[in-house]
């Protein structure tokens, strides 16, 4: 799993951002500059550049104070789920693929959908891959575009109506009491990186308020109300 | 740190100690609760791959679904199709009724109405009747309409729509090993080193299995795929070597092959010795199955003219390419497995090509370790398990067995406790032509008045529809009654439509293309008045024995359906009430097992099977009771039926020799081929988001969304010069009829110059009345992949 930040980055140990802005307007850089020798270096001016400007302290940073989170609205958070659930038949299937994509080929998915490569585009974040590297993305997931399909729009074929009606996602995780950590309201079966779907950028129903952390199910519990494997020895030889 | 798969273990496990100590003594599971909806497992609808998944229920409806983590097929993974199957049982205008067309329109009838009607018509005229099955027919029902034909009407106008499928692949089989199916299994995909598709995708059409193959390279594997094949697929895009070959061509491919084996010396000559026979076709005109046997210096003879430069201007591989296959087979340390499917079975010679690709890996030794087999992907969920093994094709009987034996149909005879003679020894007709005489006026010769249909669409299957199908409606003494869920291109000239009950609405066993039989239980209940399609077969034939039909008692006077609950008394299957008093499924299936031991096709009992995720037969008790799969045919480390100290052997040889035929067929040219009024080459096929003809999927939001409608490929430079863009309307055009379709440029498949490619899943757009009927005539099926076409742009 990756998209970690190191302790270093709680707030109150950037070190890097404290920097200040250095006027270099009267530094004057020695037109024959050698190398310094070992026991120069300590003290030699090389080692800041002190021509180079740092603007990094001004660039927008996402805030990794989660208390400052702003809270949905219970219509937000519906809606947030809703959109989630308008990509899936039922709760666990795979989502359909809301964008237009090459279909012949499955090679150019992993360039925007892979770990460390989230890619912001018209105000999405792609999603990672919530669960392992498997080839063959367009074997499970199916594409959802009419109309990039062809333009041709009088000739549909055939088009029926479908009264299959699929499970909906199970809500909030109980707590044992307030402040406890929630039991997964799901399965782990195709999610086996988290971060997926609570990290950061994701839809703020579900984003988690503590990403820093790693071993998520050191805390959260897997519900065996959700696991759905038979319960006897299948006779194996 | 705790992995998230020992939390899941001990989860697991956990559960698992309280419930088990409830299922003590149970014969058989019950369904997991989980989540809100009872979870029960069941092979997936759709295709021939078999994956196990399990299906989540909630107050009679299906909700979800899962893979099964325990099925060995597909270790938990699906695909699109598999994820939606659920789906499939709610379209809107399922049929609930029995429908009786009267003065053109349908009318709503009774149950008893119907099967009254049905049975009058086939007591009217028995000879006349025909019954078209299906390879998504369980098990069950295959058996039950088997036994009602050939054994009670003693007429054996039975086929399966596998015949358009896999009838090739069968005859390549039989004539190569003497007995049908497979010797290898899906095991062999996990230790290949080389892959070989001859004309198929599977990244499309077997998609669980391809992945399998796949996925071993992010685990640092390496696998060669090589794509022999027509058009860029989306399996090409995993290969390593794409080969365009010309239609037709796979036979000069295959000839070469073998032709180089011999002349480099590269051959297994250990293995040809000890194993294999030579067979070639009785003289230059005959072909049929058996053919007279060869020699090994006949064999070399015949192979002589493909050479490289002949193949390659027969086929259109370089010979750099030709060189390459040669060499993958002149390696005897490689593992090679060929997969094919529709592209060599829908042949107008696709019993010689299989025979062929069998002869490859026969005398290069690539055969009977894991890793070395010529394996034909099945395509249908049961074509193995149902049409093939229990028979339900005109010529055959349940096991393996032909009705031209006496001795087979002796056994049937015994069985079915019949008396002798009963069955019928002269086979009925074959597919193309059953539809043929039933789409002939009666008194020019067409004695098919009756047909029944079951769990498959010829309205849009069948090729060149007008013949075998559409001219149906003019002929007003013509009969077709048509079991379906939706409302199809068959039943649309339907005379007699009843509703049926659609996978897990019913209970069923499957058998897949690895001869994994699998079994599942009735789940949730089907809607307004859809019945069984066993409880069908067993009304009507209730009701001809009630009309006194003497074909409907058995040799002691009992009915042939004659059922029995545990004390002992009969049971009255056949009246709907009482059908679910017993499990008629495992009846059937017991019955049916008996016939499976004499080729070696031993099933589990239905029990032992109810309880795993399919078993491959034969499935054989140890000697501590235990029922153990083989898992590699005829290879002495797996199969138990083989002698002891013969490494491998053929047990049910032709040549009664322990060994198999390596057959040589000449290349011959398809029946029709472009010329100057139709210069393009059309070939069909499927898409991986629809089943068949799309009666399915077509109705399940996702599915039919990421493919809406059909659609013309074509390579760009053809479109360029005529003027068609990516959705302008094109007509193609044959011999035989056209269809208009929007053109699709640059889409997922890419047709060489010259072809074209259309999918046959739309209902709107029946490619197949373009289509040619010509068919292999060994195996009578047909080739949907060739026939001559021109495009013209609309408007």
């Amino acid at each position: 799993m990756e998209m970690r930040h190191s302790s270093q980055d709680d707030v109150g140990n950037r070190i890097w951002l404290d920097l200040e802005v250095v006027d270099d307007s009267n530094v004057v850089v020695p037109s024959d500059r050698t190398a310094p020798t070992y026991q120069n270096i300590p003290s030699d001016l090389f080692k800041n550049n002190a021509q180079w400007v740092n603007h990094l302290n001004k660039l927008t940073r996402v805030s990794h104070n989660h208390h400052e989170m702003p809270v949905l609205t219970k219509e937000e958070r519906e809606e947030a789920v809703m959109r989630r659930q308008s990509r899936r038949a039922y709760d666990g299937a795979p989502p359909v693929i809301p964008h237009a994509i090459s279909t012949r080929d499955t090679q150019s998915c992993v360039s925007c959908h892979s770990p460390g490569r989230p890619v912001l585009m018209a105000g999405k974040v792609s999603p990672v891959m919530s669960h392992e590297y498997l080839p063959n993305c367009i074997q499970c997931h199916a594409p959802s575009v009419k109309k990039d399909f062809m333009t041709h729009e009088a000739m549909y074929g055939l088009s029926v109506e479908n009264v299959f009606g699929g499970k909906s996602s199970a809500g909030k995780g109980e707590r044992a009491f307030a402040q406890a950590p929630p039991v997964m309201p799901h399965p782990v079966h195709m999610r086996q990186n988290c971060m997926a779907c609570h990290g950061e950028g994701r839809a703020n129903a579900i984003q988690t308020s503590h990403p820093q952390r790693q071993n998520c199910m050191q805390c959260h519990a897997v519900h065996s109300g959700f696991d759905n494997r038979e319960r006897f020895e299948l006779k194996q030889q | 740190m705790l992995e998230r798969r020992d939390f899941l273990k001990v989860s697991a496990m956990a559960a698992a100690t309280s419930a088990a100590a409830a299922k003590a003594g149970q014969e058989h599971h019950s369904p997991v609760v989980a989540g809100g909806l009872k979870w029960d497992k069941a092979p997936c609808r759709f295709c021939g791959t078999g994956c196990h998944v399990k299906v989540g229920v909630r107050d009679g409806k299906v909700e979800a679904i899962a893979g099964h983590e325990g099925a060995d097929v597909n270790k938990g993974l699906l695909c699109m199709k598999g994820y939606h199957v659920g789906g499939i049982l709610y379209g809107e205008d399922r049929l609930t009724q029995p429908q009786l067309r009267v003065n053109g329109k349908l009318e709503n009838i009774t149950w008893d109405e119907a099967i009254n009607i049905m049975a009058q018509k086939i007591y009217d005229n028995p000879k006349g009747f025909a019954n078209y099955g299906s390879g998504q027919w369980t098990v069950p029902e295959g058996y039950a309409a088997q036994k009602f034909i050939k054994g009670g009407l003693s007429n054996n106008h039975i086929d399966p729509n596998a015949r358009l499928c896999m009838a090739s692949a069968v005859t390549g089989y039989v004539s190569t090993y003497g007995v049908d199916e497979p010797a290898g299994c899906y095991d062999d995909l996990d230790v290949a080193d080389v892959v070989i598709l001859w004309g198929n995708n599977p990244a499309e059409m077997h998609p669980v299995l391809f992945s399998r193959i796949i996925d071993r390279r992010s685990r640092g594997e390496t696998v060669t795929i090589v794509d022999i094949g027509t058009r860029r697929t989306r399996s090409t895009e995993f290969a390593d070597e794409f080969m365009e070959m010309k239609p037709q061509g796979d036979m000069a491919i295959a000839n070469c092959i073998s032709h180089y084996l011999i002349e480099d010396g590269s051959y297994d000559k250990a293995f040809v010795e000890k194993h294999c026979n030579f067979r070639i076709d009785v003289d230059e005109r005959t072909r049929d199955l058996m053919g007279k046997a060869s020699s090994f210096e006949e064999y070399r003879e015949k192979l002589k003219p493909y050479t490289y430069e002949y193949v390659s201007e027969l086929s259109g591989l370089s010979v750099e390419q030709l060189q390459k296959l040669v060499g993958y087979f002149a390696d005897h340390q490689l593992k090679i497995t060929s997969l094919w499917c529709m592209g060599m079975n829908q042949h107008t010679r696709g019993t010689a090509i299989n025979r062929l690709v069998h002869g490859i890996h026969l005398l290069s030794g690539h055969f009977g370790t894991p890793g070395n087999a010529p394996t034909s992907l099945t395509g249908q969920p049961s074509a193995c398990g149902t049409a093939r093994e229990v028979g339900t094709l005109c010529h055959a009987l349940p096991g393996g067995r032909l009705v031209a034996k006496p001795d087979d149909r002796a056994d049937c005879e015994k069985i079915w406790k019949l008396p002798a003679g009963t069955v019928n020894p002269k086979p009925g007709y074959h597919t193309v032509k059953m539809w043929e005489k039933f789409c002939t006026p009666t008194s020019e010769g067409g004695d098919i008045t009756t047909m029944f249909v079951q769990v498959t669409n010829p309205g849009q299957t069948l090729p060149n529809l007008a013949k075998l199908f559409t001219n149906k409606e003019a002929l007003k003494d013509k009969f077709l009654i048509v079991s379906e869920v939706y409302p199809t291109a068959t039943t649309a000239l339907a005379d007699l439509i009843l509703p049926a009950a659609m996978w897990v609405e019913k209970n069923g066993v499957y058998g897949n293309s690895e001869r994994r039989t699998q079994q599942w239980f009735k789940m949730v209940e089907p809607p307004g008045e859809a019945r069984e399609d066993t409880w069908m077969t067993l009304a009507v034939a209730r009701k001809l024995y009630d009309m006194g039909y003497a074909g409907m008692k058995d040799k002691h006077g009992d009915f042939l359906f004659k059922m029995t609950d545990e004390g002992g008394d009969e049971v009255a299957v056949w009246d709907y009430a009482h059908y679910h008093d017993i499990n008629v499924d495992r009846v059937l299936y017991d019955e049916y097992r008996d016939f499976t031991f004499k080729k070696h096709k031993d099933l589990a009992p239905y029990d032992v099977l109810a309880q795993h995720t399919g078993l491959r037969w034969p499935v054989v008790q140890g000697d501590d009771g235990v029922y153990r799969e083989t898992k590699f045919r005829f290879s002495e480390f797996s199969d138990s039926y083989v002698g002891k100290g013969k490494g491998i052997q053929f047990y049910h040889s032709v040549t009664k020799d322990d060994k198999a035929q390596i057959w040589f067929c000449p290349y011959e040219a398809p029946p029709e081929v472009p010329d100057e009024a139709f210069p393009m080459w059309l070939s069909t096929g499927r898409v991986i988001e629809h089943w068949h003809s799309g009666t399915m999927t077509m109705r399940v939001k996702e599915l039919h969304n990421a493919m809406p409608s059909a659609y013309v490929e074509l390579h760009p430079d053809d479109a360029r010069d005529k003027g068609i863009g990516n959705g302008d309307l094109v007509k193609v055009v044959s011999r035989r009829g056209e269809m208009v379709l929007p053109a699709w440029v640059n889409g997922r498949s890419l047709p060489p110059q010259g072809s074209v490619f259309v999918p046959f899943f739309d209902e709107t757009k029946l490619i197949n009345e373009v289509t040619l009927e010509a068919f292999c005539p060994v195996s009578f099926e047909p080739d949907y992949k060739k026939c001559a076409v021109r495009i013209e742009k609309v408007g």
